[in-house]
């Protein structure tokens, strides 16, 4: 592949401040028209590594960039090129699925999108039409994170973000998902998701890295995946049977 | 970026359930309580022409001023219709005569007890009370709210810095709590026109100011709301610690700072003092006719072997002589219960700014103190009256005087007169009250209250700069994540 770098960590590294090292020089790249899936239990570091590249920490050592740019230099400039979606997506519960949208739109740098604009991306995200004009209050998770992935999508950055975006998602809504994940890489996008679901990084990465305890343990593509049982990687990886 | 936010967030008031409840609930008791207060001004000065004019006509019947009860009355001020204050604690009017002290009498609360123990919903205690509570319950979540629901972290995987979005927050929030503010008194200042308050320049002045001083103090609850909520990362926590703030700002404060007071500067009650002052008034008469009888046997005795025609001149000199003595005793009187009452005016007033002092720190005091400053009904409302009544009880006995009145010689001509019914005369003529001085009420015009309020103002305004800062430097430290 000879496409760019445009999310990229160079030997990561973050010690909280009661002294625990969640993450230990952990380095990787994603390019565009590529996803990248973090795999790793609870407490792996994910999202502490997601955390770097959105400036919501500062690394202890290493440098996130985006596009290119540090962001521990530049964090306003490169979050303009960054779309993220959280774990927790509750929204703004008194905005309807629209108003939702058109907040986060604008703030992204979206400033002239018409109506049927964000109607158009929540169809693209699969979101009953009856549901655009209603507030978030009674929206199910699943069409929660519909909206999350609609305001992922509206910005347009070149780089994509996703902490957990599927977990508590029931297996058809789950599905959808990933479908428009699909969608989005074949736009060219960079795509970086953290989950801990073996099954669906295998399903939807190009690339996979196996996290635990902070260290990126392994780093395998689709192809060398193709004939593996990453199942079986996994647990042997973590368990320390193969050395990194 | 900043306008953004600040839309955002006056949009997700303006839409939640929250808002719609608590504005229209404020609203409600704003627009009544200011409501209720014009019909409370327009009876109490319905009254007043009442009372003046009745005592008017009484003393136009009378043929001797000697006869005539004058009193001054208090001349209700619309601004009462915003701080009932001290209104209904003070008497409604005083007489007025030689011989009388000036003493505010007949207060509401005491013809009305269950007005007492109610006490008297003004527009200042809805504002004291429930803006404050509805600014913190808008803003008790404002930050930590946002962090539960995950919006935080979204909103600033956006180029946008803090300071942005919390300048944004604050303006956003500022508005929300500002509209129903500025809806009922607008309302107000309509059923003020409509109900036929006449306010003047002055008022409407005032009126402004009032609406200034609850702006500042619903921003103060507000500032605090977002300040805590910056402070804290549980929304269900911030409302605890906000509540307890509320509670000691609002309800206990004020309360123990008078309390305090009480108890480091103890200063006799009026019932101490009046007491003494009879107990002086007794103990001088007492003296004075002891020594009127040792006074009156020496004469007798000197007196025994006089001729008729001597005794008349004798009896006079006795009779002038007792009179000043008289006099003097009663200028005995006066001088003691004035120096008592001044001393007691001064103890309390130092006791008062102690309270005060402390109350303070807490702005539901500066707001209050700041509101009766401006309706005029502050704790020195009564000394206020007082004074001007002394000084017209002056004006009004030196008037009697010329008029050929005065003093006990007179009180016992007439009641000679009129038991021997002397019938030489023209049938008794009617005095002419046309030129007998009024009672004008103190001057409290809009500059007096406006520097009087000025003080608490610019202490809530200072409030609101700390509480700002505060708000502001513990966001830019939150933990977004
Ligand atoms: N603020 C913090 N202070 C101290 N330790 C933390 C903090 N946040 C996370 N951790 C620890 O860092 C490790 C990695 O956490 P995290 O990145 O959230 O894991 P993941 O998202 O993979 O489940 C965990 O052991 C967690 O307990
Ligand atoms: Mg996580």
């Amino acid at each position: 592949m000879d496409q760019p770098n445009i999310l990229e960590a160079q030997k990561l590294t973050k010690v909280y401040e009661d002294g625990l090292c969640a993450l230990d020089h952990v380095s990787f790249s994603v390019k565009a028209g590529e996803i990248f899936c973090l795999l790793g239990d609870n407490g792996a570091g994910k999202t502490t590594t997601i955390n770097l590249f959105l400036g919501f920490l500062n690394p202890t050592e290493g440098i996130p960039f985006i596009n290119g740019i540090d962001v521990t230099k530049d964090p306003l400039a490169a979050k303009q090129h960054v779309a993220y979606l959280s774990d927790v997506v509750m929204l703004y519960p008194n905005f309807t699925a629209r108003q939702n949208l058109d907040f986060f739109a604008r703030l992204g740098g979206k400033n002239n999108l018409k109506r049927e604009d964000y109607y158009n991306v929540l169809r693209q995200v699969g979101l009953q039409e009856k549901a655009f004009e209603q507030r978030l209050k009674g929206f199910s998770k699943g069409m929660r994170q519909k909206v999350g992935l609609a305001i992922t999508i509206v910005k347009e950055a070149p780089a994509i973000i996703l902490d957990e975006p599927t977990s508590g998602l029931d297996p058809k809504a789950a599905n959808e998902f990933l479908a428009i994940l699909h969608k989005l890489r074949a736009q060219g996008r960079a795509i970086l998701i953290s989950t801990h679901d073996i099954f669906r990084a295998k399903e939807i990465s190009d690339t996979v890295g196996i996290m635990s305890e902070g260290k990126l343990l392994a780093v395998k593509t689709k192809a060398e995946l193709e004939h593996e049982n990453l199942e079986k990687l996994y647990l042997d990886y973590i368990q320390g049977k193969v050395a990194a | 970026m900043w306008k953004m936010i600040a839309e955002k967030e006056l949009r997700d008031h303006l839409q939640s359930t929250r808002f719609l409840v608590a504005a229209g609930v404020s609203m409600l008791l704003l627009v009544m309580s200011i409501w209720m207060g014009i019909t409370h001004y327009k009876a109490r000065a319905s009254q007043y022409e009442q009372g003046v004019q009745m005592m008017l006509d009484l003393a136009s019947q009378q043929s001797n001023w000697m006869t005539v009860t004058n009193s001054a009355w208090r001349k209700p001020d619309a601004m009462e219709i915003l701080s009932n204050g001290v209104n209904s604690d003070i008497g409604r009017y005083s007489d007025i005569g030689s011989g009388r002290d000036v003493r505010l009498v007949r207060s509401e609360y005491s013809d009305d007890p269950m007005l007492a123990a109610f006490q008297f919903l003004d527009p200042t205690f809805v504002i004291l009370i429930v803006l404050s509570l509805i600014a913190v319950l808008f803003t008790y979540n404002s930050i930590n709210g946002e962090k539960e629901s995950g919006t935080l972290k979204l909103v600033f995987a956006n180029g946008i810095s803090k300071a942005e979005y919390i300048i944004g927050k604050l303006i956003g929030s500022w508005f929300a709590i500002l509209a129903p503010v500025l809806i009922s008194f607008l309302i107000g200042a309509l059923l003020i026109i409509l109900m036929g308050v006449d306010l003047n320049g002055s008022g409407w002045g005032r009126y402004g100011f009032f609406f200034l001083a609850s702006v500042l103090y619903a921003t103060c609850f507000m500032l605090l709301g977002v300040f805590v909520s910056a402070m804290t990362h549980r929304s269900s926590v911030s409302f605890l610690v906000l509540l307890v703030i509320w509670i000691c700002a609002v309800l206990i404060v004020p309360k123990a700072a008078t309390m305090l007071a009480g108890r480091a500067m103890p200063v006799p009650t009026v019932d101490e003092i009046e007491s003494r002052l009879t107990s002086y008034n007794t103990q001088a008469r007492i003296e004075f006719f002891n020594d009127m009888t040792k006074r009156s046997r020496a004469r007798f005795k000197s007196m025994a072997d006089m001729k008729p025609e001597e005794r008349q001149p004798a009896i006079a000199a006795f009779q002038t002589e007792n009179e000043a003595k008289r006099k003097e005793m009663e200028q005995g009187i006066t001088d003691y219960s004035a120096r008592i009452y001044e001393d007691y005016y001064n103890q309390k007033s130092r006791q008062e700014l102690l309270a005060f002092s402390l109350a303070k720190i807490s702005p539901a005091s500066q707001f209050q103190l700041a509101t009766m400053k401006l309706g005029g009904t502050d704790v020195g409302m009564k000394k206020r009256y007082e004074d001007a009544m002394k000084q017209y009880k002056v004006q009004y006995t030196d008037y009697v005087q010329k008029k050929g009145g005065g003093g006990f010689q007179m009180r016992v001509s007439t009641g000679r007169g009129s038991t021997t019914g002397s019938m030489t005369g023209p049938p008794q003529q009617k005095i002419d009250i046309s030129e007998m001085p009024k009672f004008k009420d103190p001057d409290y015009s809009f500059g007096t209250s406006v520097t009087g309020a000025l003080f608490d103002l610019g202490l809530l305004a200072l409030f609101n700069v700390f509480a700002f800062v505060a708000a502001f430097v513990v966001f830019l430290r939150y933990d977004m994540r």
